[in-house]
């Protein structure tokens, strides 16, 4: 099951290799991530799928980095549009074609 | 001779204040007494600003010895061991060492030389990315940009390495801004440390602790990393409840007190083991689970509801869901813990206690060995009780380190030295050598095997030089002992590649790196022997032949119910 998760990134050499290596690290894959530059530091929005892995776990143990200001998990995907935002956008057009579809879309 | 050449051999003398001398000043500031490392290129100038510190460098021969020389430090003291090296493989030698300390959660502040920043990038000559390869062992980590950062960054490294969970701390530094000038007006800042609060739920664990029938404290290394050992005794003498104890937990309270069941785990008590499966209520103190402990973890203490506390949050049902976790500052939760439990009606636990009795008896740790080996179980009992609680071990990996847990007393917290987390090869030296620079009043014991010595044998050459106070004691069965263990039980006696045989002479080496040596294999020389160890100024080295076919007893096969003990012949 994917799950969504926003982490606040101190503005830290290092900051966002180190997140990304610890959810790695603890048997998650990241599917897919958005990061943008806040007020202060960066702001990370990232789809996780660890099979069997406890998420909440997952957020503990990246609130502990000392470079991360908060870890939240994300109610929704928090792509302004996501993969099931991109399905419905072509599915809504006058003539579809599946070959116009991105191939993760489809699935 | 021409006035470049006259130029270039006179002494030059400084008059500015560089980068290296406010990073040496700092630590001087920070406290650091002792560091161990190894120079070169890169940190040159570090190295340049130490003799006029203050600071006792410790040259080790090897950089893997001297992290894990500053995680023995740290260990015994209690306070930030530090280590430094220069880049490239001087920085991937320290890696080891540095996993090690973040397995076992120990503080150390790792200090690496770096090319130029102008240079990181470029492959150049002895450049490596020390600080994307540590990312998995250490707590945190900086790369110095700026020299005016140095204070700030050397600061919050040693209140990193220590606060909450402790963990090592890696700096690494860009040799540009060592040498640059800098104000001597910047000043270290100041990080005090979180309030320690007890959390509301301690009540609630209070209770459980006052309806259980089967009760059983489960201590772990955290006790001692937060040194709130006067808290758990406290608690333990109140309630009367037994406790079992992880590999890092034993001396948080002695392990020959009246309620103690022994080590827990794949070779622990078997009276411990079994009091586990029985209990109906843990509670864990700074102790997380680690599968050596629990064994099959599905099966593991069935029976038992869990109250978990622990300094890291982040530990709390990570492996075992916890009834009630108290996540934060262990000393204040234990005290509240305490108060808690003296405004509850106690428990009627006799029978419990009675069983807990019988499990000890009847599973009583035996001397008696058949055979004319030396009897490694039987020695390093007598070691410890030669030792009048005087001693601090310091163990390297393998057989011998279980036998240790098994068989010496451990009655003060930090007096266990042992690589539990990452079970390292060659930390006994180098952490024994740590120790006693740490704590020189303390006798310290090394006690290794014929594997894991040669694994910082170099080391021997670092106690010679410094004169450092070590007692080795060389358990040698001529073999890989605990992987031929593994191999006769689970793969079929297929002995393959463990064979020691061609070992040196490990007294005659002792002796040319300038150490004292003896060597024994027989039984009626052991007392002799120790009381010549423990007696006589070191450094020195006892070399003990043992059996090449002596096992660990007992042992839980990896993947298997702890309750499900082997047992085998002693030899």
């Amino acid at each position: 099951m994917t799950a969504h998760i926003e982490v606040h990134l101190k503005p830290a050499e290092g900051a966002l290799l180190r997140t990304l290596g610890l959810i790695q690290r603890r048997g998650f894959s990241v599917t897919e991530m958005r990061l943008e530059s806040v007020e202060f530091g960066q702001r990370l929005h990232c789809s996780v799928v660890g099979d069997g892995r406890c998420v909440d776990l997952l957020t503990r143990q990246i609130g502990r980095l000392h470079d991360v200001e908060r870890v939240e998990r994300a109610a929704a995907e928090p792509w302004p549009l996501g993969v099931h935002g991109m399905a419905a956008m072509v599915a809504s057009q006058a003539t579809p074609s599946m070959s116009a579809v991105p191939a993760e879309a489809r699935r | 001779m021409n006035s470049a050449t006259t130029t270039a051999r006179r002494p030059s003398k400084r008059t500015t204040h560089r980068g290296a001398d406010l990073f040496v000043r700092c630590l001087r500031e920070l406290g650091v007494d002792v560091v161990f490392g190894y120079p070169g290129g890169a940190i040159m100038p570090i190295y340049d600003a130490l003799p006029q510190s203050g600071i006792t460098h410790i040259l080790t021969r090897h950089e893997q010895g001297a992290a894990l020389a500053a995680d023995g430090y740290a260990r015994a003291s209690n306070r930030v061991g530090v280590c430094m090296a220069t880049s490239g493989p001087g920085a991937t030698n320290l890696v080891t060492g540095l996993a090690n300390s973040m397995l076992d959660s120990v503080p150390v502040v790792a200090i690496t030389g770096q090319v130029p920043n102008a240079l990181m990038g470029t492959d150049a000559f002895q450049e490596v990315d020390v600080f994307g390869m540590t990312l998995p062992v250490v707590k945190h980590s900086y790369i110095i940009r700026r020299a005016e950062d140095i204070p700030f960054v050397l600061a919050e490294a040693f209140h990193l390495a220590r606060e909450g969970r402790p963990g090592p701390v890696l700096i690494d530094v860009p040799k540009d801004v060592t040498v640059v000038e800098v104000p001597p007006s910047l000043t270290l800042p100041h990080f005090p440390p979180r309030p320690a609060t007890a959390v509301p739920a301690v009540m609630q664990a209070g209770q459980l602790m006052a309806g259980a029938r089967r009760p059983l404290f489960y201590l772990g290394g955290g006790i001692e990393l937060a040194a709130c050992e006067g808290h758990i005794r406290e608690l333990v003498d109140q309630t009367g409840f037994p406790f079992v104890a992880t590999l890092k937990g034993l001396g948080a309270v002695p392990t020959d007190h009246p309620q103690a069941m022994g080590m827990l785990g794949m070779h622990g008590h078997q009276a411990a083991n079994l009091a586990v499966q029985e209990s109906d209520l843990l509670i864990v103190a700074g102790a997380r689970f680690d599968d050596r402990a629990t064994g099959k973890l599905d099966e593991f203490a069935p029976h038992a509801r869990v109250v978990h506390l622990d300094g890291d949050a982040a530990e709390i049902g990570k492996l075992r869901r916890a009834d009630i976790g108290l996540a934060g500052d262990l000393g204040s939760n234990l005290q509240a813990l305490s108060a808690a439990w003296q405004s509850l009606p106690a428990p009627s636990i006799e029978p419990w206690l009675q069983r807990c009795r019988e499990l000890r008896q009847r599973h009583a740790w035996r001397y008696d060995a058949p055979g004319e080996f030396i009897y490694a179980p039987a020695l390093l009992k007598t070691l410890s009780e030669r030792g009048h609680d005087r001693l601090t071990i310091a163990c390297d990996v393998g057989q011998h380190q279980m036998w240790v847990a098994q068989h010496c007393r451990f009655r003060r917290p930090r007096t266990h030295l042992t690589s539990g987390g990452l079970g390292t090869m060659g930390y006994g030296l180098p952490a024994g050598m740590g120790a006693k620079l740490a704590c020189p009043e303390e006798t310290v014991v090394v006690v290794s095997g014929d594997g894991s010595i040669m694994m910082n044998i170099q080391e021997l050459a670092t106690l010679n030089r410094y004169r450092i106070d070590v007692r080795i004691v060389l358990l040698d069965n001529s073999s890989l002992g605990m992987v031929r263990q593994w191999q006769e039980l689970f793969f079929a006696g297929n002995y393959s590649e463990i064979d020691l045989s061609d070992n040196p002479d490990f007294a005659a080496l002792a002796r040319v790196f300038g150490l004292q040596a003896r060597s024994i294999d027989r039984r009626d020389q052991v007392e002799d022997a120790i009381d010549w160890l423990l007696d006589e100024p070191g450094p020195s080295l006892l070399h003990v032949r043992i059996d090449p076919r002596a096992n660990v007893w007992p042992l839980v096969a990896p993947g298997c119910n702890n309750a499900d003990m082997m047992e085998g012949d002693a030899r």
